[in-house]
């Protein structure tokens, strides 16, 4: 039968795995935020002939932009929380606090997206929102978890 | 917390000095110094045990109550 917990070096190589991933997704978003007029179009390109085009284009561009801002604020939250967690570092108040801000970015993309979503009448920025809020609660639920665990653990520190 | 642990008193009756304590009742000396200053959450049994056998003493000589001191 497999071990279902991995080696040492597997969790070692699965975290470098992850942190890798983490910095090609902050590229990828630095890609996308430079070809941001370029996708905006490319997402439009149906909407043709409507008078309020490019206030739909400039409100989408500007959506965007804010979001980029608050990924790049989780991506960098989630690489130190992988470097914390690498270093043996699981259970500590710093990485409550990362889990906190990434928690917030993603009900702040929920609450910029949904809103957007419906004003501007599109649909996979809608659904972006939603898909957003839900991590958020997600995240939350992890970081109150961390938080009892950081207590657990502290308790435990002090138990002679 | 109310709980105060008096070692040191203990331990000057019965001449035994910190590293001696801890060695011999089987825990650190970081351990030991959190235990004398009163910063431990909790103590094991097996812990309390050895500490009673060394000192030659019971729970009730190593450890005291104290109310807290609430302001009304």
């Amino acid at each position: 039968m497999p071990n279902p917990t991995p080696s040492r070096s597997g969790r070692d190589k699965s975290i470098a795995l992850s942190q890798f991933s983490t910095l090609c997704m902050g590229i990828i978003c630095l890609i996308m935020v430079g070809c941001g007029p370029q996708l905006v179009g490319w997402a439009l390109r149906d909407y043709t002939g409507s008078a309020a085009l490019a206030l739909l284009r400039g409100g989408l561009l500007g959506l965007g932009y804010l979001c980029a801002a608050l990924a790049f604020a989780t991506l960098y939250n989630l690489y130190r929380f992988l470097g914390r967690v690498q270093s043996g570092a699981v259970f500590v108040p710093a990485n409550v606090t990362a889990l906190w801000r990434i928690s917030w970015c993603c009900a702040g993309a929920a609450f910029l997206c949904t809103p957007a979503g419906l004003l501007l009448r599109l649909p996979f920025v809608f659904s972006l929102g939603l898909c957003a809020g839900f991590m958020a609660l997600i995240v939350r639920v992890i970081m109150n978890a961390f938080r009892q665990a950081v207590e657990m653990k502290d308790e435990l520190d002090l138990t002679v | 917390m109310p709980i105060y642990v008096n070692m040191d008193v203990m331990m000057a009756r019965r001449h035994v000095g910190a590293g001696e304590l801890a060695e011999k009742v089987g825990i650190t000396p970081a351990n030991l110094s959190i235990l004398k200053n009163n910063k431990a959450k909790a103590v094991r049994f097996s812990t309390l045990e050895a500490l009673c056998r060394e000192l030659d003493c019971q729970p009730g000589d190593l450890l005291e109550y104290r109310p807290e001191e609430t302001d009304r």
